[in-house]
């Protein structure tokens, strides 16, 4: 099953189900250290991405530390 | 207790040998960025949270600073309370850590601190746990606002961000230094060391910057200036300045001078 989602400002379509496997089809390393992730303005710890669902209409935020001032 | 040069500056219980608070962006290139975080002495060094790109590959800059520094994110670029409190929460997710630079924008052309949001931010992510530096206008009411919301330190803005024009209010920032008791830590503004050095007579406790050095023709020389110029303000400020007057008043005996 597909899900139509918004990730990081992008409109996506994505079979993904979990947090993990959205990240794993977006080439991002699950286990790397780092990165933090948000579904609809909620911050999601990392132990609860292999649970945390992905249903049609999430808005994604996928983040990490950047030079910053 | 007489404050010695050798006090360590202290946040929320935590100490620091440096006084200079760095930032990690508009460096020519990585080298650089690290040899002039080194030379500044800083150990608190501030990064950005931005969206990763999708499909892979990047090299993250935490990567390079890791277990080097102390790492303090910033929510550079939010507009509302609402999304400095979300990339806050994401900075403490990314980097397990409690503490944030809050920065909450009013104006892009300014880049001024939105007061209104910036107040209901801070008691958000203070009542969530969170350790807020916020960097404000220099206005002494904001900052003893925010300090009684329980903010660990207040950032007053010397000038605009980037725009080098060093501290334009060095008496409100005294005011400031009075009216708080948490630390007051110039940010934003600063150009050159002479601005770093008068932010810490006027009796900061720290100075933050960032374009000044990365920005600087040669940045790693610039970040040497830097720390020279926080330990000299400070030590300024320790040995207490003379009065300013409006007339001369001769350093050499008035006494015994020929002719008279």
């Amino acid at each position: 099953m597909s899900n139509s989602i918004k990730i990081n400002g992008k409109d996506k379509v994505t079979t993904a189900s979990t947090v993990i496997e959205l990240l794993e089809s977006e080439k991002i390393d699950s286990a790397a250290k780092f990165v933090a992730v948000a579904i609809n303005g909620s911050v999601l710890s990392r132990r609860s991405w292999p649970n945390a669902q992905i249903k049609s209409g999430d808005d994604v935020e996928i983040v990490s530390p950047a030079p910053g001032g | 207790m007489t404050e010695t040069l050798d006090d360590p500056l202290t946040i929320a219980g935590q100490s620091f040998t440096s006084r200079l608070l760095i930032g990690s962006s508009s460096f020519p290139n990585n080298q650089v960025m690290l040899d002039s975080i080194e030379a500044s002495d800083a150990q608190i060094v501030t990064v950005a949270i931005r969206r990763v790109d999708l499909g892979g590959g990047g090299e993250n800059i935490l990567d390079l600073l890791d277990g080097n520094y102390f790492i303090l994110p910033n929510t550079a670029g939010c507009f509302t309370a609402k999304d400095a409190i979300l990339t806050a929460g994401l900075a403490r997710e990314a980097l397990e850590t409690d503490w944030v630079k809050l920065e909450v924008i009013g104006d892009r052309d300014t880049l001024y601190p939105d007061a209104e949001q910036l107040l209901g931010a801070a008691d958000d992510l203070v009542r969530s746990g969170f350790k807020v530096m916020p960097y404000c206008t220099d206005d002494p009411i904001t900052c003893r606002k925010l300090a009684d919301l329980g903010c660990v330190a207040v950032m007053p803005l010397g000038a605009p961000i980037g725009s080098g024009m060093g501290v334009l209010n060095p008496y409100n920032i005294e005011i400031i230094r009075r009216v708080v008791s948490i630390p007051v830590i110039v940010d934003a503004g600063i150009g050159t060391a002479s601005d770093a050095a008068l932010a810490m007579e006027l009796g900061c406790d720290g100075v933050l910057l960032a374009s000044a050095v990365s920005r600087a023709h040669r940045p790693v020389m610039m970040a040497r200036a830097m720390k020279g110029a926080v330990s000299a303000g400070r030590l300024a400020h320790l040995a207490g300045r003379i009065p300013k007057k409006r007339f001369a008043q001769a350093s050499s005996p008035e006494s015994g001078i020929i002719g008279t």
